[in-house]
């Protein structure tokens, strides 16, 4: 028998139950689409967090004290001990000697209470020199951000943009003097409004001179090094040549790390590439459970139409032509099924980047091959065990079932 | 040359430890173009002999010739393509597929022969399926399904979807059983009216009056033939 003529047979078999054949469609709506939900999902923060990068350059570099085992390992240094400081000397070090740098600053963090008048508010503080707008993509709205000649220890402070409305309204924050941990700090700028990026929000920062904020958070040490590698130089050249200056200013100890841009995003990379599997991989289990319904339907069918099964076989189906018609029914429901579950999920998740255009988890093109293939699968592996079972029964016994 | 020949074909079934004879030595002859009954009381034997004869079952000893070619051996599928070509069937309760109207029932047999032949397109499936739905004078019916049809409408459709592919032999197994009698009369007259048209009919019943349509009648009882009667003309 031809196959579109089964496939007809498996269309009216499904008529003639639409409910039935819904209901257990729904098992496999609900098992590829949430597959492809969550592998959009898992996507969808990955290009985030690699746009995100890319829109702070893929040229930065950053040395934090304390050696981390794993060359770009993305782990915790051990901090504290007095032989592994980062000392202002380093940053003026590789600012003197570096060619493939193009800005280095130190950086001191914490968090800051800012008081104008009778108005406070409490943020992170960054302490760096100048050249953190260029590190950071920082861009001034009002005034200036720290001049090239600037004394590190300069009272002066620029405002994120949220920290300035909360403070000034609408009033002119320039040449002001606020209160940093109460340290008085004539304000010289205000950033322009920049929004979140990875999790650090610029205008709900403040930020002040390397010195001063050492002075303000009691500090004898920075907390890391930010450089900027020149555009045309290859970043493992500047890695090569941070480790060189910076060991020779370190007894010839290796007692930091350097981790670039790029090997933080193939962390983050691997890190979610892992999750999307792992998430796709539990969906999976609803797959499962679809395909299990789809082998119970079946297996009601075949008793059901034991009496066709045998009026078939009298009239020249072979076993094997009953095995085919079960399987492709089982087929045709499973692929259905999956197709819908495909277009439901894609169809979320370009609702959900119409409405959160920041976080692409439109579905990715590639998910429709394996999407047909499971749902196609499915539908062999569980279908099968209910077509044997058909092709099996005896037509004698078939034709006085009743 | 007999169409059907089988000698001595025994069937044994075994139930628990007991073995049960359905069927011991039975032999005889069927020319083409018999009208034939053959009847006997309920566990005589009759429905195995039928399954045999139809190639739906295989006789545990003993050979059966069907058109010259021994077929008491023949595996299961080769069965089924002999049963697609050379044989049709009728039943009590017409066994047709309810969902789908009377020319796609009468169509399966001829979607299966495709398997077989290619020349069997969808258009000349449903020529031959309108065709044998005109012959048992149901042309006006084609698209309607069982449940819009009488009981006696319904048999003709499966007297329609057994002649289809132009079988040499008929077999009808109480195929008045669900009618009335006049409905049942008109059913036996189309037979009649197959036969005189060269088409081999064996009915299988356990009434009398019925059986006396037929030009013969083969009496079973207790898996062996008890009488063998021509009917005078």
């Amino acid at each position: 028998m031809p196959l579109i003529e089964v496939l007809l047979l498996a269309l009216e078999s499904f008529r003639a139950n639409k409910m039935r054949a819904g209901l257990t469609m729904l098992g496999m709506i609900i098992g590829v689409g949430a597959v492809v939900l969550l592998v959009s999902i898992g996507n969808g923060a990955k290009n985030y967090i690699t746009h995100e990068f890319e829109g702070m350059g893929t040229n930065l570099l950053v040395v934090q004290p304390g050696r981390t085992d794993k060359k770009g390992g993305f782990g915790p240094p051990h901090m504290g001990s007095a032989k592994e400081k980062l000392t202002i000397g380093d940053v003026d070090a590789l600012e003197r000697q570096s060619f493939n740098l193009d800005a280095v600053t130190g950086i001191v963090f914490g968090a800051g209470t800012v008081k104008y008048e009778d108005r406070i508010v409490n943020i992170s503080v960054l302490g760096a020199n100048d050249r953190l707008t260029r590190i950071m993509n920082i861009t001034i709205g009002q005034g200036t951000f720290f001049s090239a000649d600037i004394e590190y220890g300069r009272r002066v402070a620029v405002l994120g943009f949220e920290v300035a409305r909360r403070l000034f309204g609408d009033a002119d924050p320039l040449g002001k003097l606020v209160k940093i941990n109460d340290s008085e700090h004539r304000v010289i700028g205000v950033t322009q409004k920049s929004g979140q990026s990875l999790g650090l929000n610029l205008d709900d920062m403040a930020f002040i001179p390397t010195l001063s904020a050492m002075r303000i958070f009691n500090e004898d040490k920075l907390f890391g090094i930010r450089a900027r590698a020149k555009a045309k130089v290859s970043v493992d050249d500047a890695v090569a040549e941070m480790t060189e200056i910076l060991k020779a200013r370190h007894h010839g100890e290796e007692d930091f790390s350097i981790v670039t841009q790029y090997s933080m995003l193939q962390t983050m990379n691997t890190i979610l590439g892992m999750l999307t599997f792992v998430l796709g991989g539990i969906a999976m289990i609803s797959m499962v459970v679809g395909g299990i319904g789809i082998m119970n339907i079946m297996l009601v069918s075949v008793t059901e139409r034991t009496r066709e099964i045998g009026i078939r076989r009298a009239v020249g189906a072979r076993r094997k032509d009953v095995l085919r018609q079960f399987i492709v029914e089982a087929i045709a429901l499973s692929l259905v099924g999956g197709m819908l579950g495909l277009l439901g999920s894609v169809f979320i998740t370009y609702v959900v980047y119409w409405f959160v255009p920041r976080f692409d988890m439109r579905a990715p093109l590639w998910v429709m091959l394996p999407a047909f293939l499971l749902s196609m699968g499915t539908g062999v592996i569980f279908g099968v065990w209910p077509a044997r079972k058909a092709a099996r029964i005896e037509t004698i016994d078939a034709l006085r079932y009743e | 040359m007999a169409l059907i020949e089988i000698s001595k074909v025994t069937k044994t079934f075994t139930m628990g430890h007991e073995q049960i004879h359905a069927l011991h030595e039975v032999s005889f002859e069927i020319k083409e173009g018999e009208f034939l009954s053959i009847i006997g009381p309920s566990g005589s034997g009759k429905s195995t002999l039928m399954n045999i004869l139809g190639l739906l079952d295989s006789p545990t000893t003993g050979t059966f010739r069907l058109d010259g070619r021994d077929v008491s051996k023949l595996s299961d599928d080769e069965r089924a393509h002999q049963r697609n070509q050379k044989i049709g069937f009728v039943f009590q309760t017409f066994n047709l597929l309810p969902r789908v109207s009377a020319v796609r029932n009468v169509e399966m047999p001829l979607v299966y022969s495709a398997s077989y032949d290619r020349s069997f397109s969808k258009a000349k499936i449903r020529e031959m399926a309108v065709r044998a739905l005109t012959q048992v004078g149901l042309a006006d019916r084609i698209t309607h399904r069982p449940n819009e049809l009488s009981g006696g409408q319904r048999q003709r459709v499966a007297i329609a979807r057994a002649i289809v592919n132009q079988p040499k032999i008929l077999f009808a197994d109480e195929p008045t059983g669900n009618l009335d009698s006049r409905s049942g009369t008109e059913i036996l007259s189309l037979f009649k009216e197959l036969n005189t048209n060269g088409v081999t009919v064996i009915l299988v019943t356990h009434d009398p009056k019925i059986a006396s349509f037929a030009k013969r009648t083969i009496e079973l009882f207790d898996g062996k033939i008890s009488r063998d009667l021509y009917a005078a003309d």
